[in-house]
């Protein structure tokens, strides 16, 4: 290694400096009609000028695509709708119309059947959810989840204009960052910011959602709970929904005695029109499919 | 067939096809697998009303939309603006690189994208790893073998140095 860095040092030294190029993912995106107009406009000027360019999109049109693998393949399944893995004559309503939905796993029925008889005899007794952790049986249960867009009036990386963010919330400049890392699917960072302004704006409502959300991608669920939970108790109106759904997320899959009163809860939106939402919605498909397993 | 059935089929037959299309349109594997993702949720959402004679057309063109609001909402359009004002100062190199490339018809499609990579975009390694779906002791072996070459066209005994400079 040390040798080829030498190589390197020698050959960045003769060569001089290099003229500046769009990134490459621009380039190999251009001509697609998928960038932005102007965008488009200017990485084809540079393609019209730019020999190296051209070749390069020439040699990387040679190279192999990129494989599918079967864990893509079977990541993107989970995050959709339906769950290809049911018992034959038992098919789930595909209620939820958008987003997300529950996936029961075969072994994961059984052991929520105790999970949620235990729950309801608790409930019976004492007239509120359990929550002590006594004997606790853990669900083998997977539900996937959609991304949730940044809200209205973030346009990460465009603009920092035109967000008529309340006090309580971070100003658009602080909250750019964690979203630009959020909308790259770069989660570590968006963690790492999103806590930052947590800590500065305690009674943000973005703040925790994002966070709590981000460490659902990096599978931290402990720490999504506790700060969806955080997220739920500071949600503002537009807010409050989407906390709801991921805490309830987050707590299933940290198999925490409250994700099935959450889910139940948030299922009972979905009677008042006032108060239904796509999420009151998918709260009741995955309620509906636990009770099925009852 | 049910609806399920049905649906996990079409999945299946063409989620790699939707997937590549998606890869071409933004090169990022984690972007790609959320774009086919929102594709086949989109096509849940039309499910009913969707006439099933329209696929798989409809589904190309679904994730040709999504890829187009993805570059509108997160592509940074002042780090393009920015780069292309350094454009604007171009410092003109020593070497000519491309013509540096050509003369060494020797190198592959996959040793030039590495070296261009390195070099022109400043690349590291495991970023051409990432783009090229090469290890990085691929990377490091092409690049090796890469540099091994144009260095012979660039030293001064070669005749060469003085065509190549710009």
């Amino acid at each position: 290694m040390q040798e080829l860095d030498q190589f390197e040092d020698d050959f960045t030294r003769a060569a001089g400096p290099m003229p500046a190029h769009p990134p490459l993912d621009l380039l190999r995106a251009a001509g697609q009609g998928v960038l932005p107009a102007a965008t488009e406009t200017k990485v084809a000027h540079h393609l019209q000028h730019c020999t190296l360019c051209t070749m390069l999109l020439a040699d990387f049109a040679q190279l192999p695509e990129a494989p599918f693998t079967t864990s893509q393949q079977q990541r993107i399944r989970t995050s959709l709708p339906a769950t290809p893995q049911q018992k034959p004559g038992h098919t789930l309503a595909w209620v939820g119309t958008i987003a997300a939905a529950a996936l029961l796993t075969a072994s994961g029925v059984a052991s929520y059947r105790i999970l949620h008889r235990m729950k309801s005899a608790d409930t019976a007794a004492t007239g509120i959810p359990a929550t002590a952790p006594t004997a606790r049986p853990i669900p083998n249960v997977a539900i996937a989840f959609a991304k949730l867009p940044p809200p209205p009036g973030i346009a990460p990386g465009l603009t920092t204009r035109g967000v008529a963010a309340p006090s309580k919330e971070p100003p658009a400049t602080e909250l750019l960052p964690a979203f630009n890392a959020y909308n790259h699917s770069q989660y570590d960072e968006a963690v790492r910011q999103f806590t930052a302004l947590a800590s500065v704006y305690p009674r943000s409502s973005i703040a925790p959602l994002y966070l709590g959300i981000s460490q659902l991608f990096l599978s931290q669920n402990e720490d999504a709970l506790t700060s969806l939970t955080h997220a739920t108790e500071t949600a503002s109106a537009t807010t409050k929904n989407p906390a709801a759904w991921y805490r309830a997320v987050a707590a299933l899959r940290a198999h925490s005695h409250e994700a099935p009163a959450l889910f139940h809860a948030l299922c009972q939106d979905a009677q008042n029109p006032a108060t239904a939402s796509s999420y009151s919605q998918q709260a009741c498909t995955v309620d509906i499919a636990l009770n099925a397993t009852n | 067939m049910n609806s399920l059935e049905e649906f996990d089929d079409l999945y299946r037959m063409h989620a790699a096809a939707v997937y590549r299309a998606c890869m071409r349109a933004v090169s990022r594997r984690e972007i790609a697998e959320e774009l086919t993702s929102e594709v086949f949720l989109a096509l849940h959402q039309s499910w009913h009303k969707l006439d099933r004679d329209q696929l798989p057309a409809w589904l190309f063109t679904v994730a040709k939309r999504r890829a187009a609001d993805y570059w509108r909402r997160h592509y940074v359009e002042d780090k393009w603006a920015a780069e292309f004002k350094e454009e604007v100062t171009w410092q003109e190199p020593e070497f000519n690189l491309e013509l540096l490339l050509a003369r060494c018809p020797s190198l592959k499609p996959v040793h030039r994208i590495c070296v261009t990579l390195r070099f022109a975009h400043g690349m590291s390694r495991t970023e051409i790893a990432q783009h090229t779906n090469l290890t990085e002791l691929q990377v490091k072996g092409h690049l090796q073998y890469a540099l091994q070459l144009l260095r012979e066209q660039m030293l001064p005994q070669s005749g060469n140095a003085q065509e190549f400079a710009s």
